[in-house]
């Protein structure tokens, strides 16, 4: 398996960032990545990250927490294919009849093929359901 | 003409003004189609270059929460919704294209079991992995795979 390797053309973290310590062990070293996070000091983070990487190469919590961080190489063209526009569905959602608000709802163009008042209820109504193409699926907020 | 050009591979048209979406400014809102690996249907995603990661609905992570590795952290933030505490995941999603090709990403998920609102696709973890880019004459959301 590649070793992640951090992308030294990244932005440099605060001057004052608090390094890691001798004392430091893996877990550690991701507990204070987190607490950074939680405190909005990305960079600081990244900047800790990179450093247990370099102490740390094998550790897999380690290499988990520098993928947080790791933004290369992260997509790939899929085999899907380009689907059919979802310009009806979209006029649907716009202008939603007073009884969709608060459910899940399959589209297919402007037609309903499943409702309900939960993800899963839809999803098992679909399975009995032989469609074209796959429907749109969307909950309708009543509020938030 | 630039110094960097950039190179998308996929197309979609993006929904907005749709009815009752969170918080103010209901309106201004974007949303991509896509699916999660594992997730059996396409959904709609909320583009957010203000939020951090792929936040799932709540009934969209009971679809997929079998499928879930190892968590890669903990982490609590101040969003819209009020304070949410939950854990950070790998996960594919697929951006679909309606003209082009279709893209998988590796994202960072944040799965949060109280979590109150809709799917996000943040910056951090989805859309600093990518292209992107947006065409309000068209709707259109062009996207494309990072390349350096």
């Amino acid at each position: 398996m590649p070793q992640p390797v951090p992308d030294e053309t990244a932005p440099e973290a605060d001057r004052d960032a608090p390094l890691l310590t001798v004392d430091d062990d893996p877990d550690s070293a991701i507990d204070k990545v987190m607490l950074l996070l939680d405190e909005d000091r990305f960079l600081t983070a990244r900047q800790m990250a990179a450093e247990a990487l370099a102490r740390f190469p094998d550790n897999r919590r380690v290499r988990g927490a520098w993928s947080i961080f790791d933004n290369r190489n992260k997509a790939k063209v899929s085999p899907m294919g380009p689907r059919p526009s979802r310009r009806e569905e979209f006029a649907w959602l716009r202008n939603p009849p007073a009884w969709a608000y608060g459910k899940w709802v399959a589209l297919l163009g402007s037609e309903t093929v499943a409702v309900a008042d939960t993800l899963a209820e839809v999803l098992e109504i679909l399975k009995s359901k032989t469609l074209s193409r796959q429907p749109l699926v969307h909950r309708i907020a009543d509020g938030w | 003409m630039f110094s960097t050009e950039p190179s998308f591979v996929g197309l979609s048209e993006y929904a907005d003004n749709l009815a009752n979406q969170p918080v103010t400014e209901s309106y201004s809102r974007i949303y991509v189609e896509f699916e999660v690996k594992g997730g059996e249907r396409p959904f709609l995603g909320l583009l957010d270059c203000g939020a951090q990661y792929c936040v799932l609905a709540r009934e969209v992570v009971d679809e997929i929460k079998d499928r879930l590795t190892e968590p890669l952290g903990w982490r609590t933030f101040q969003t819209a919704f009020g304070r949410a505490r939950g854990q950070l995941f790998p996960y594919e999603i697929t951006l679909i294209a309606t003209e082009g090709e279709a893209l998988n990403v590796e994202v960072i998920a944040f799965i949060c079991p109280d979590w109150p609102g809709p799917t996000y696709l943040g910056y951090t973890g989805v859309l600093d992995r990518i292209q992107w880019a947006v065409h309000p004459g068209v709707n259109g959301f062009f996207f494309g795979p990072l390349v350096s």
